[in-house]
């Protein structure tokens, strides 16, 4: 994440004392990303935004609490998040991630839509999302966490509650993985 | 961490997926909705408690409704970091874990309204809900669950109609102004009917059958429901004052096109006699003889209902043909082999006794 840490340190310091303004900061430079790591475990948008709007409502009361400490907010808002997508799974008796959905029609906006169509990189959007459907959830949850949403080893250790080499040695696998899918299915 | 050029090319295949985000529309309104939240939770803090508040609140609601229950539902709802449920709630479809309390927040919402046009015109809306719903039934993923939304939202339409006929006519009855009202209830059941009526082909094909009669009946219970404001509403126009020549025109002109809309293509010498009295009710309109002109369509439209009767008759006579089956035509045949044995046995015992004698 390219944000600076500082930066994210004073918005956390400021939610700590109650500043609506300051969480209204973490929640746009967030969403996007919360959105779409909980749409790679539950392929559905309309639940994906509830769990995302859980996220920061659950996130938000977990801040205010006086005894509160917090040092790594991505890493909380992603731990957040994963629990959020546990619940729902438990609740919901769901089984998870589910290949095949349209990905261009979850793409809302027309104009991008259109875009994409047009170019290359909308049938690319498509494809790679096919293939990293495939992946165990551990994997693709690591793959996302890493080279989607840019967390470190550490960050990610956190929140999948493992340690840095085990995350270090998972990706490593994923990645693995995923490109001899890429490669299988380039190759039929 | 030194990356080989084909893991490279596999991460930036990754990162494509940034392209996948939430709608604006919902990205904003949430936005809105959080701040309000988490605002409450800032003003809170620094003035009465929570607790204090709520007590306040049920206090004052249980004096005026003698309805505990309302009561607790809506101290659930503030407990319940209220607005996201409620908002949560209202985007909720039959089968959803949420959908009850929807329905529970609309009842709610029913008893602590006090002024009866604006009870009428909430039930309007839950109506209007149960019609966004059924647009939405469509998108459910499997036929199974259509079929069974369709149920919920079919018969909870029908209770929200049947709710505001009685609504009306309980106004009506007690001779308040009502004329507004009807109108609008005219206008708007009319609307949900064709709704109705358009958003049923979106349905999954292998479901049809099974709902057709659920949805026949609900756009039926809305077209009752316009015509029966549609009498209120004329009546009114001849007992309130106040109430312009030109809204009942427009009134009438519009149910003017829309029973010549329903019978365009029935060829039929009853369509005939409709169409005779719809031209009377023109013609009663240009002279601005409007309850002449809404009794021509009274007319026409009770010609129209015997003609939908008569063909639910037929239909079930049809069904009840189709249910004879090639035993029944078996037996018969045996039942009169039966009897013409029996009769040739008499003719034979006929004769034997004849001949002693």
């Amino acid at each position: 994440m390219n944000t600076s840490s500082i930066k994210l340190k004073l918005l956390l310091a400021r939610v700590q004392k109650g500043d609506p303004e300051a969480y209204a900061d973490i929640y746009e430079l967030y969403i996007d990303r919360i959105y779409r790591f909980i749409f790679f475990k539950v392929s559905n948008h309309e639940e994906a935004e509830d769990l995302a709007a859980e996220v920061f409502l659950k996130t938000w009361q977990y801040l205010i609490q006086p005894e509160s400490k917090v040092n790594n907010l991505n890493a909380l808002l992603y731990q957040t998040a994963r629990n959020c997508v546990i619940d729902f799974y438990r609740q919901n008796n769901k089984r998870e991630l589910l290949p095949g959905d349209e990905t261009l029609s979850r793409i809302e906006d027309k104009r991008q839509q259109k875009l994409l169509i047009e170019i290359e990189a909308g049938i690319e959007l498509e494809k790679i999302e096919k293939h990293i459907s495939k992946l165990k959830d551990e994997y693709r949850e690591i793959l996302i966490l890493k080279y989607l949403e840019e967390l470190s080893n550490d960050e990610i250790a956190k929140v999948l509650e493992k340690s840095a080499g085990a995350v270090r040695v998972l990706s490593h696998r994923a990645l693995k993985i995923l490109k001899d899918i890429i490669n299988a299915s380039e190759e039929i | 961490m030194h990356l080989k050029k084909s893991d490279r090319e596999t991460i930036k295949k990754i990162k494509l997926l940034n392209q996948i985000t939430p709608r604006k529309e919902w990205k904003d309104s949430f936005r809105a909705l959080l701040i309000s939240e988490i605002k409450k939770d800032a003003c809170r803090k620094e003035k009465i408690s929570l607790i204090q508040y709520t007590g306040i609140f049920i206090e004052s609601f249980r004096l005026k409704l003698f309805q505990p229950a309302v009561s607790i539902l809506l101290v659930m709802v503030l407990f319940l970091s209220s607005s996201f449920i409620v908002n949560a709630a209202f985007y909720s479809m039959p089968g959803d874990n949420l959908y009850d309390l929807k329905i529970a927040l609309e009842k709610a919402q029913i008893t602590i309204t006090f002024d009866e046009g604006k009870k009428a015109e909430l039930r309007m809306d839950f109506a209007s809900n149960r019609i966004k719903e059924f647009e939405k039934i469509a998108d459910l993923s499997t036929p199974l669950e259509q079929q069974q939304a369709v149920a919920v939202v079919t018969k909870k339409f029908k209770e929200d109609v049947r709710s505001i006929n009685e609504h009306i006519f309980d106004l009506d009855q007690k001779k308040m102004p009502v004329f507004s009202l009807a109108k609008k209830v005219d206008a708007k059941a009319a609307e949900m009917a064709k709704n109705l009526t358009a958003n049923r082909t979106k349905l999954s094909p292998t479901i049809i059958d099974q709902v057709e009669k659920a949805i026949d009946e609900a756009v039926l219970s809305a077209e009752d429901a316009s015509d029966s404001a549609f009498k209120i509403a004329i009546n009114s126009y001849d007992e309130e004052e106040n109430i312009s020549d030109d809204e009942v025109s427009l009134m009438i002109q519009t149910r003017i096109e829309k029973i010549e809309e329903e019978i365009k293509d029935i060829k039929d010498e009853r369509a005939d006699a409709v169409k005779e009295r719809i031209e009377n009710a023109k013609a009663r309109l240009s002279e601005n003889n409007l309850r002449g002109a809404a009794d021509d369509l009274d007319l026409a439209q009770e010609i129209i209902d015997s003609m939908a009767e008569d063909e639910t008759t037929e239909n079930q006579e049809q069904d009840q043909v189709s249910l004879i089956t090639p035993t029944t035509t078996i037996n018969i045949g045996q039942v009169l082999g039966e009897a013409t044995s029996t009769v040739e046995n008499a003719v034979e015992t006929t004769q034997i006794l004849i001949e002693i004698k």
